[in-house]
This record gives structure tokens, sequence and C-alpha cells, in this order.
């Protein structure tokens, strides 16, 4: 177990380490005064081939298979094109619960405590979840035990039992989870954030309350199963100690065990309800020493995987605040004034609809207002001016130089691509993303900035004690009235809700 | 910014700033009982002849570990290492031992808190340092009770369900250790009742010797997740500089051999040394506001938790009450009681007594106001 303390040395040495290693092309040379002055030789770095770890297995089910023989251990990973999206609003919670208790609920003739018990005995580690847009479930062991793990595995994916204590038990500890999710500023953050941008009905709006959680039986998890989780959804990624032809027939095998009773076909891709959010601020009162701020809009949803304004947005974004020390939002806000321990930005294009942009800090509440007032400066400022030639130099480099790091291992490698298949990704993404990140110029950032980022559209929200932050700091450098006038669309008061029911509170 | 930072982790959080004070409570002499963040007072006054002085005695060479892991030629990044990191000069001074250890505890410590949390029970061990030949049987000792086929969960997720969730860990540092748990309650159930069925728990490891193939699987564990941990390149490196700066990079080649010697006997008595009401920290945090946040009352401390949680909401019952001649009747019932009941329960009577007098008092306050 690594605490805090060690984590942070830890990071300390990381940094150094990153310095040691100029590509070894400087032995001999002199050395420079500044790493910022250390020049590398080019990258040499072979792309995986992913045409040549694809395989057909039966049924038509994709499985990416990337041999690494260095350890002893074999992983799968299998993902479901399903979701809570198929879930009936008023079961909100239904899809989650039938990924948990796959896992938990018991397989095959194994009850739940044997299942678990016999997963233990291989030391495996198995999962199972089921989120808006995706399920996954995978297991990692030991290639000594695989064909009695890959039997469990399976046993999980196509027969589980969904033990009726295990059930109970689970809705009950998510019953004890609801009474907590107001304890937390980031959840009720998550919460009201997530209602504000997209809706109450869009799919991933939707809470588990105490009702949609007593409307979900045994029997809606069995008939969720039964329909959804079945070899026409998956895609398959492995990596690790095997041969992958002896381990591609070994999950045929294993795939031909589904029969095709009461499967259902899911809708594909995932429909969202269309949402336009009202601009302005919304304040949840919460008796915190921080204000949690998160500044955003809609985006839009990708149309093409190759579009040069998708790189170019990712550079703007990385200039803005999407990344580390060196970002506009994190130089200003926490570097030169020290008003937040950091503040990030978050440019999302959405898969199955429009996604959205985030700014999100968290500073004292005194000075919430005039860190916001920065953050909306910032975001100004990157439409009006092109970004700096040294600024976008140093994202792109960055963008370039980390790339390999994608492919770092076997595992990785299997769920890229598996990834890529999943999602309608090309391959060949992988293969153009370094010439068209170096592609970008600043003008190009200054076009996207303009064309996709809206100060007219912001929706600013605060999770914190707004009788303090109101009125700013008093040094007089913002106030709250100031930031909500230029964002426009006034305060409004969010109400305060009960954590179980997320009913409004009475008061 | 660091202050920001302090606010973040520590005063934001639903139970940051009690378990800062546990641990400052816990570590009785060792410097282990400051926050690494820091306490507020310190942030206002450090001066920057004081960072300064802190950079250059420990951010000095002879006081670091590097750690490279990766696609490369030992040998030429030796040499790059060396050529590089040569150049920085040794600290002034090294840095200073820590020379203040932690005092041997002698008697339970309590906190107890109410915070905007999920009522549960965090209970903090001292126990040995990182590479002491006891640690490994600590750690299978968290592997008995942890995970779903765990003692943990058996006892008191699944069995009694009284906690929503429930875990184990041994800490081991540089200097001391710390074997850790911690549980949420689930329903009504206290955090006094979790503690209970800890020691329950704990008694059952003293007494009886863990079965063999229990113990296997516990075993089977770590050595799976020993090769686990050499998978990933990054954990790898942040593994094996914790463990240089903590004595021995060497520990992540032993660990598993060391663990399979560890014998039930060894559970046994690892058990019986460490998990001593004495040596521990008891940390009982409830839910604050509404009634049922009222912190037990001492008078009702000494009874069993079932009977205490009665007690209580009894006493809720009797403030609600409208009807003053009600109230007096309650309390005639007390007092016929008050010559049967045991010693230890007499406490627990005054307090109801006392209970039902201020509901009395507060009628009539009332009845007064409105005239």
């Amino acid at each position: 177990m690594i605490n805090r303390p060690q984590l942070r040395t830890l990071s300390v040495l990381a940094l150094f380490v990153g310095l040691a290693v100029p590509g070894g092309a400087q032995s001999g040379a002199e050395i420079v005064d500044h790493p910022t002055e250390l020049t590398y030789g080019p990258l040499d770095f072979e792309l995986p081939d992913a045409d040549s770890y694809r395989r057909e297995l039966t049924g038509g089910v994709p499985a990416y298979l990337v041999e690494d023989r260095a350890l002893p251990l074999v992983d799968i990973t299998v993902r479901l094109r399903i979701g809570s999206y198929l879930e009936p609003a008023e079961q909100a919670g239904l899809a989650d619960l039938t990924g948990t208790l796959m896992r938990t609920g018991g397989a095959g003739e194994l009850d739940a405590k044997a299942f678990d018990e016999a997963v233990e005995a291989v030391a495996g580690n198995f999962s199972s979840f089921i989120g808006s847009t995706s399920g996954r479930m995978s297991m990692n062991c030991l290639s000594t035990v695989l064909d009695e793990c890959l039997d469990l595995f399976f046993s999980m994916l196509g027969e589980p039992r969904f033990d009726a204590d295990r059930l109970d038990l689970a809705k009950q500890n998510e019953l004890e989870n609801l009474k907590q999710r107001n304890d937390d500023p980031a959840s009720v953050a998550g919460r009201e954030g997530q209602w504000l941008l997209y809706g109450r009905d869009h799919v991933e709006s939707r809470f588990v309350t105490d009702s949609s959680l007593s409307a979900i039986g045994r029997e809606d998890l069995a008939a969720f199963h039964r329909g959804y989780v079945h070899p026409g959804h998956m895609v398959i990624a492995g990596a690790g100690d095997f041969d992958s032809d002896e381990l591609a027939a070994k999950l045929s095998a294993l795939l031909d065990r589904f029969d095709g009773e009461g499967r259902l076909q899911a809708s594909w891709p995932p429909q969202g309800a269309v949402y336009e959010p009202a601009p302005g601020v919304y304040v949840a009162r919460q008796d915190i020493p921080q204000g949690r701020v998160q500044i955003g809009h809609r985006t839009f949803k990708r149309q093409d995987w190759g579009s040069p304004d998708h790189f170019a947005l990712a550079m703007m974004d990385s200039v803005l605040g999407n990344g580390g020390f060196t970002t506009r939002l994190m130089k200003r806000i926490r570097s030169d004034e020290g008003l937040a321990y950091g503040a990030y930005s978050n440019f999302r294009i959405g898969n199955y609809w429009p996604a959205n942009l985030s700014v999100t800090f968290q500073s004292k509440s005194e000075t919430v207002a005039y860190a916001a007032k920065i953050a909306l400066e910032e975001i100004d400022r990157i439409r009006a001016e092109p970004v700096g030639e040294d600024e976008l130099q140093t994202v792109k480099a960055a963008a370039v130089e980390t790339f390999p790091n994608s492919f770092d291992s076997a595992l990785a490698v299997a769920q890229v691509f598996a990834q890529d298949e999943f999602l309608g990704r090309p391959h060949d993404y992988w293969r153009t993303y370094r010439q068209n990140v170096e592609a970008v110029t600043t003008a190009d950032v200054q076009r996207v900035a303009r064309r996709y980022l809206s100060p007219d559209r912001l929706v600013m929200l605060i999770v914190g004690d707004w009788d303090a932050i109101e009125p700013g700091d008093s040094d007089g450098r913002a106030t709250m009235a100031e930031v909500a006038g230029k964002i426009g669309g006034g305060v409004t008061m969010l109400p305060a809700r009960d954590p179980v029911s997320l009913e409004v509170a009475e008061q | 910014m660091v202050y920001e930072e302090r606010r973040l982790r520590t005063e934001s959080t639903p139970t940051g700033r009690y378990d800062e004070q546990a641990d400052a409570m816990f570590w009785q002499s060792h410097p282990y009982s400051w926050p690494v963040i820091g306490w507020p007072s310190d942030l206002e006054v450090i001066s920057k002849a004081q960072a300064d002085e802190f950079f250059a005695t420990y951010y000095a060479p002879n006081n670091l570990t590097g750690v490279l892991v990766g696609n490369f030629d030992p040998a030429e990044v030796r040499e790059l290492a060396d050529r590089y990191f040569g150049r920085l000069e040794r600290g002034q001074r090294e840095a200073p031992d820590v020379v203040t250890l932690e005092a041997e505890q002698l008697a339970e410590k309590r906190l107890t808190a109410e915070c905007d949390c999920q009522p549960q029970l965090q209970l903090r061990y001292h126990a040995v340092p990182f590479g002491h030949a006891d640690g490994y049987a600590l750690d299978v000792i968290a592997g008995v009770l942890n995970g779903r086929t765990g003692r943990l969960y058996e006892e008191m997720v699944e069995g009694a369900e009284i906690a929503s969730s429930a875990g184990a860990f041994f800490d081991a540092r540089k200097y001391a250790g710390v074997f850790n748990l911690r549980a949420e309650t689930k329903g009504d159930a206290p955090p006094e009742q979790l503690l209970a069925a800890w020691d329950e728990v704990v008694a059952e490891l003293i007494a009886e010797p863990v079965p063999e193939d229990e113990l296997a699987k516990v075993k089977n564990r770590v050595s799976a997740d020993t090769y686990r941990q050499l998978r990933e390149p990054f954990f790898l490196m942040i593994q094996l500089a914790v463990m240089d700066s903590m004595g021995d990079w060497r520990y992540l080649n032993t660990v598993a051999e060391r663990t399979n010697q560890v014998t039930a006997e060894d559970v046994q008595r690892v058990a019986a040394k460490y998990l001593q009401q004495s040596k521990r920290l008891v940390s009982l945090y409830y839910r604050k506001a509404g009634t049922e946040a009222e912190e037990t009352p001492a008078e009702l401390e000494a009874l069993p938790p079932e009977m205490r949680t009665a007690l209580m909401s009894q006493a809720e019952a009797i403030a609600a009450i409208e009807d003053p001649a009600q109230l007096e009747a309650v309390l005639q019932q007390v007092d016929a009681q008050a010559g049967q009941v045991p010693d230890e329960m007499r406490p627990a009577l005054e307090w109801m007594r006392s209970v039902i007098e201020e509901r009395l008092a507060e009628l009539r306050e009332d009845d007064g106001g409105e005239e």
C-alpha cells in the first residue's frame, strides 16, 4: 500500500527520471545549460500492425490477441456494445446491477460463495461492469491455470445465477451509497453539472434512486443478461502468455456455449436526448471552505476520425488547460495567483452525442470569483489571439513524444485495437496521428477556438458556501456579480435534494 | 496554493480533518504525526529561507534514489546518468537522522467524531516497520480478512449485515508500521457494533490456527500479485523507488517466497502480539445533523450497542411527546424500576430520567411562551 507522502516524493523522482534520458544522442557533446535546450534524435517507433493480431472467432466475434511471454500471466477483456441506455428509465441502475451481479452472484453450478472461492483458489482477478454505453468483463490469471480460469470466466459471462441473497446485499449496499451521495462535493457537482448540461432526460443523466432500485428484481437482471450479453455484441482483447492460435480456438469453443434463445439485438449507436442548456451561474449550496467550480457548454458529436479540426482542438485544449503545469489556466490561476491547487480544461468530442467542455478548479470561497474571472479571460484570449508558436510546439511535442505510451504493453496494444473496432475508429487513425498533430498551425488553433468555444453559451456550476463566495475577495479583484454579468443568464440557486430520492428536500 | 491543496484534500473531504487528527493522535512521538501538507499555522509562517534550507538538505543527490525502467541498454544509461547527475553536488550536510522514535503505547486511545459521513470505524494498531520478519504474517492476516471470500466480508458484510464495506491493510513504513481496519456501517448499526464484531474476528485469529486451504489461497494470491506488479513499467518504477527509500528494493524479489513460509502458528503469534487493544487507536465516526447525529451520552457508553440504540430511540420518542401527564406517567415507571436494575444500568436509568425531566421543562416553557 503506497500512502500519499510516498507518492508525493515519487512524482519528484519521476520528474528527474524523465529528464535523464536525452535519447543517447548527446554522449560526448557539451552538456546544455537547461533541459529545454536538449535536442533529440527523431523518435523511432514502429506502430504495431493491428491486422496481424486480429482473429475472427465463432459467430464473427473479433478478437485482438497479442502474445507476451515475459511473465506467466494472461489478460482477457470482453467489451460489449450495450449499456444503461437499454434499460427502462424507471429501472435506473438495472444495467449497472446486472454487470455487478454477473461477478458476484454465482455462475453455472456454483453458487455465489462457491464461485468466489473457485476464483480465489486460482488467484484470478475477475471483473464485470456495465456502464452507460459499454459493458466490460475482464479476467487476469496465471497462465499455469488458464483453462480453469477461462472456464470460470465464460461461466460468468454466459450463465450467471444472480443469486437472490447477493442481489439483496448489492441493493442494500447501493442504498447505503445513495445516502452518502451528498456528502462529497464532487458527487454533487457531478450530478448537478450533468443535469445542467444534458437535461434530465438524457441517458447519462439518470441516477439511481430508492424507487428505481426497488423496481429492479432478480428476473429483470436475468432478462437483461439474456437479451444483451451475447457474442453478437462482443469485441475481445487478449494479451499475455499464450499461443494466439491455441487461444483463439479455445475462445471459439467457449463462445459456442451461448445458445440463441431470447437474444436481442441492441440498437447501436446509442441515442441521447437532445438538450441545449440555459447559460448562467448555478449554485448548489454546501458548507465547505472551498468552492468547487465547473464552467462549460456542450460541444459536438464526432463525424469523422480524420477531421483536422479535431487535432487542432486537442492542441488548443492542451494550451488552455488540459495538461500539466504549463497550461495557461494552470499558470495564471495556480502559479501566478495561488488561487487553486489546479485549474483544468477538457474539451471532449462525443462519440454518440455532443459531449461537453469543462473548465474546473477549486478555490477558497473568497477567490472563486477572481479565479473564474481569469478562466473566462483565458477562454476569450485563446479566441482573440493566436497562441504562441512556442506554446504550440510544446504541446505538439508532448503529444508526439508520448504517443508510444499508448502501446507500452501487450495488453495496451490489444485494448487500443479492440477499442478501435468497438468505436468504429479506423486503425489508420494511429498511423496518421503524429502527422496530423504536426500539421496543426497557430492559425488552426485560433480558428477552431473561435468556431467551437462559445463564451455566450457558458454554464457555470458552483458547489460551495455561496454567502462567502458571492462578495468575492477583500482586495476587490472580482465579485460574483461581475462574473455572472459576463456569463449572462443570472444566478440560479439549485434546490437541495434528498440524497436517496433526489427529490427536492423540504427546507 | 499549498493552502488550497490543504483545503482540497483535508478540509473539504468528509473525514479528512478527523483522519488528520487521528494520525496526530496515533503517533505520539514519531514525526509521522505531522501531516505532510503541514498544519495551518505552519503554512502561515514558513519563510523562503526555511524552504531553501529544507530543499538544500533533503533534495540533494546524497538523499536521492533514481529509478529507470524501460527499453534501454543499462550500461549506456548508467554512463548518461553519471554524466548528467554526477554534476550535482552533495548536500552541505547529510539529512539528519530521525531520532525521536515511536514510544510504546500503553493504553487504548479513542477518537469520537461527528462528520458529514457514513458512520464508520477506523482502527490503527502499532506494528512493525518495512522489512521486519513479522510483516509477512501481517500481510497474510490482511489477506485472510479481505476480499469477498475473506473473513470481514463473511462476518460483518454478509453474515451479520452490519457493515456495507470492511477492509484491512498493513501499511509498513520505514520507521514503524500501522495495521489498519476500516469499516462503514450499514443501516442503523452503530460503529461500536462493528468494533465488537472485529474484536471477535481477532480473538478467533489468535485462538484458532488458520485452516490450510485458507492459508494456501492467500499465498497463491500473493505470488500472482507479485507477477502482476512487475507488469506495468510505471508501476514497477514506483515500487522500486518506494522500497528503496524504505530500506531495500530487493524486497520485491523475495516477498512471494517469504510469504510462502508463513505458517498458521505465525499468524496466531503475530495477531496476538500486534492486534492488542492497548496498542490501538479506535476512531468512531457518527453522522452529524438530525436526531441520529447525537453523540452517545456518556451514561450509555458501558451498555451493549443494541441496548444503547434502543434507549436512544426511546429518548427520541420521549422528546416528541406533547402531553406532560404522559411524561409524568413514564417518569413514575422509571422510578418504579429503579430498585430492580443492576448496577451497571443505573447511570443509564439516571440519564433516561434526565431526558424526561428536560422534556417536561421544555413543555412548561412553551406553555409560558404562548400566554
